[in-house]
């Protein structure tokens, strides 16, 4: 028999068979919507970590204090303020801090371009009558350009004559005071500072430059009283050298001043591609967990449609046998079942990915990032095939080995 | 007149033997084994009509089963066209059926899915036949049963005479050399059961099938050229009422 006719048989099987059909398929349907939905969620994650990496710059290399610590989350994209390193809330008495001495030896460093050590912390910022929290970074005004993720999109940087100026995130200026702010004043614990420069927006999380205010270093050092302990320090790799590498060095010359080793070391440094590395695991893992939670819908879908197989067959029992009288042989029985699965499967993939389509669209309006890749589609595609003939595999073995005489009798 | 089994014909002007069962068994298992055939050797030669009658129950259509290599027997042989049954693969059986062999169910067995037209060419479709070919031949064979213009009808709208035709026209539809009806008048009224008859022996007188078939209808029992009687599995009678019609060998 040919295939084109055993497919068509197998449509017209599943055509008189609808609301069966459709409840098998409605499962494939459910689970692969699920599968590529939840999968493409993590991509869109991924995309959306990257291309906030992507700001922070593949030259920057950032060290904190503190083994296992936040300071891991990275320079000034994430960390630009004080929450980025996890430690100013909690105050400035750690004996692990690294000291403004030990970061000026680190100047020396081979590769080092430009290094930022950084004091920071939180305080009341006062604009006109309006009182708020906010990250306030003294930075060096010389590495400040280079250190930041963001650039300046009204004024100017800081410079090194500068005393009681401030570049302020675009946040700042739009979210939180909701005010042209350039040239005007604001006041930082009681001390008063003028906005030189505004930010541009960076896109970086809650803790980046967007929501922070940077002041002069030295000025940062007497107003949070911190003279010894640097909060974090930000180096700029210089173009000729792998930032990696520079990033080894720092750490064998951070090692040797602290005196620690590689398995006491009390301190993080992390570039561009490690910080990437840890994201990405981390997102993979979460691709991992949530793909798992869709394999299992698809599972049951599967089995939906392995149940909607095994009752075909027993329906059309007696037809199994009338094909079989009339010289149908085992593997043309076989076919047309498998086939019917199939096509349950195929089409309920089909249905699926147009609905992970309408799921991302809607996710979208919930803020949540996803994103669907051909290589998503296919494997949604793929799979609902396999679950289909895997589910079709036994129902369509059984029905072959029924001996026509029996398959015949059967009421 | 009963005739001497398992041998070839003496008179050589007999039509040729197509198929032979040799001392054939069939046991059905379960806790108490039931034996519903018990050592029956029969030739049927081509062209042959054959009714087979017996009580409900006496093996007759174990018999048919196993004529239409539906079933296996337990024990002996059954030889087509001189090939053994037992030593032929599943494949090779499903071929024979496909092509030897056609069948006539009581219960019309038709598929409730398809028109009568795609009923009949079902067994084409099986037997690989394209399309068109298979819409030609099977308008034609629904023809030649008086049901041209039901070709589009289904089952359901069909009545039980009408579905039996359309049983013949599929089961002639490959050209079987032999055809087997399980009480094909079975479910019909006397009108439609007469019609089914003239049919049976209009594919034997004109086309040279052999028809055998089994039967309470005694009516149709008596249009047999050979009536094999079956009583608890075993053959009680095997008599030619006609003398057998010359066809080709």
């Amino acid at each position: 028999m040919k295939n084109i006719d055993i497919l068509e048989l197998s449509l017209n099987s599943l055509q008189h068979r609808k609301l069966r059909s459709w409840l098998a398929i409605l499962g494939i349907v459910i689970g692969v919507a699920s599968v590529i939905s939840l999968i493409s969620i993590s991509v869109g994650m991924n995309e959306n970590i990257k291309s906030t990496m992507s700001g922070i710059g593949a030259d920057v290399i950032t060290i904190g204090s503190g083994g296992e610590r936040a300071g891991s989350m990275g320079p000034s994209g994430f960390g630009g303020g004080p929450g980025a390193d996890g430690r100013s809330s909690f105050g400035w008495t750690s004996s692990s801090e690294i000291t403004f001495n030990e970061a000026d030896n680190l100047r020396s460093v081979q590769g080092v371009s430009e290094l930022d050590a950084r004091v920071s912390s939180n305080a009341v910022v006062r604009y006109r009558n309006m009182n708020k929290s906010l990250s306030v970074v003294g930075v060096e005004a010389a590495a400040f350009p280079k250190s930041s993720s963001s650039t300046i999109a009204k004024g100017r940087s800081l410079g090194e004559g500068d005393t009681y100026s401030a570049v302020i995130g675009a946040s700042v200026q739009s979210d939180t005071f909701n005010d042209t702010m350039l040239n005007k004043q604001i006041n930082i614990n009681g001390v008063s500072f003028k906005v030189v420069g505004v930010l541009n927006e960076s896109g970086a999380s809650f803790s980046g430059p967007d929501n922070s205010v940077f002041i002069p270093q030295a000025t940062a050092k007497r107003l949070f009283n911190q003279t010894k302990y640097v909060s974090s320090i930000v180096v700029i790799a210089a173009s000729e050298y792998d930032p990696d590498l520079v990033a080894d060095s720092l750490a064998i010359k951070l090692r040797s001043l602290r005196h620690v080793t590689n398995s006491t070391q009390d301190f993080t440094i992390s570039t561009a591609t490690t910080l990437q590395s840890t994201i990405s695991s981390v997102s993979d893992t979460l691709a991992i967990f949530l793909g798992a939670i869709a394999g299992i819908s698809l599972i049951v879908g599967g089995i939906g449609v392995a149940n909607a197989m095994f009752t075909s067959v027993l329906e059309q029992t007696k037809f199994i046998g009338l094909m079989k009288s009339l010289g149908a042989r085992n593997s043309v029985v076989m076919k047309l079942f498998v086939l019917e699965a199939s096509m349950v499967g195929f089409t309920g993939g089909i249905l699926g990915v147009l609905l992970s389509f309408l799921g991302s669209i809607l996710l979208g309006a919930f803020g949540l990032p996803s994103k669907i890749t051909l290589e998503l589609v296919l494997l949604g595609l793929g799979f609902s095939v396999i679950v289909g003939v895997i589910s079709g595999l036994l129902p369509a073995k059984n029905a072959a080995s029924i001996e026509p005489v029996e398959a015949l009798r059967y009421e | 007149m009963n005739e001497q089994y398992g041998r070839e014909p003496e008179n050589k002007n007999e039509p040729k033997i197509i198929m032979r069962l040799v001392d054939v068994s069939k046991i059905y298992g379960g806790t108490v084994p039931f034996k519903a055939l018990d050592g029956v050797s029969i030739d049927i030669r081509k062209g042959e009509l054959i009714s087979i009658v017996g009580r409900s129950g006496s093996g007759k259509s174990t018999l048919l089963n196993l004529l239409g290599c539906l079933d296996k027997p337990t024990m002996g042989e059954v030889y087509i066209k001189g090939n053994a049954i037992s030593k032929m693969s599943d494949d090779r059986i499903a071929d024979l059926r496909r092509d030897e062999l056609g069948f006539v169910f009581q219960s019309f067995n038709l598929a409730p899915t398809l028109n009568a037209k795609d009923n009949v060419e079902l067994p084409m479709a099986i037997k690989g036949l394209a399309k068109k070919e298979r819409e030609i031949a099977a308008l034609k064979t629904l023809e030649s049963v008086g049901l041209a213009d039901k070709a589009e009808n289904f089952p359901s709208q069909l009545s039980g005479g009408e579905k039996q035709r359309v049983a013949i026209a599929r089961a002639i539809s490959n050209k079987p050399c032999i055809l087997l009806a399980d009480e094909p008048t079975g479910n019909l009224d006397t009108k439609s059961s007469r019609a089914i008859i003239e049919n049976l022996e209009a594919l034997c007188r004109d086309n040279g099938i052999t028809v055998i078939i089994v039967t309470h209808d005694q009516a149709l029992a008596e249009e047999a050229d050979r009536v094999i009687r079956i009583t608890d599995g075993r053959i009680e009678s095997d008599v030619k009422r006609k003398n057998l019609k010359k066809v080709k060998k």
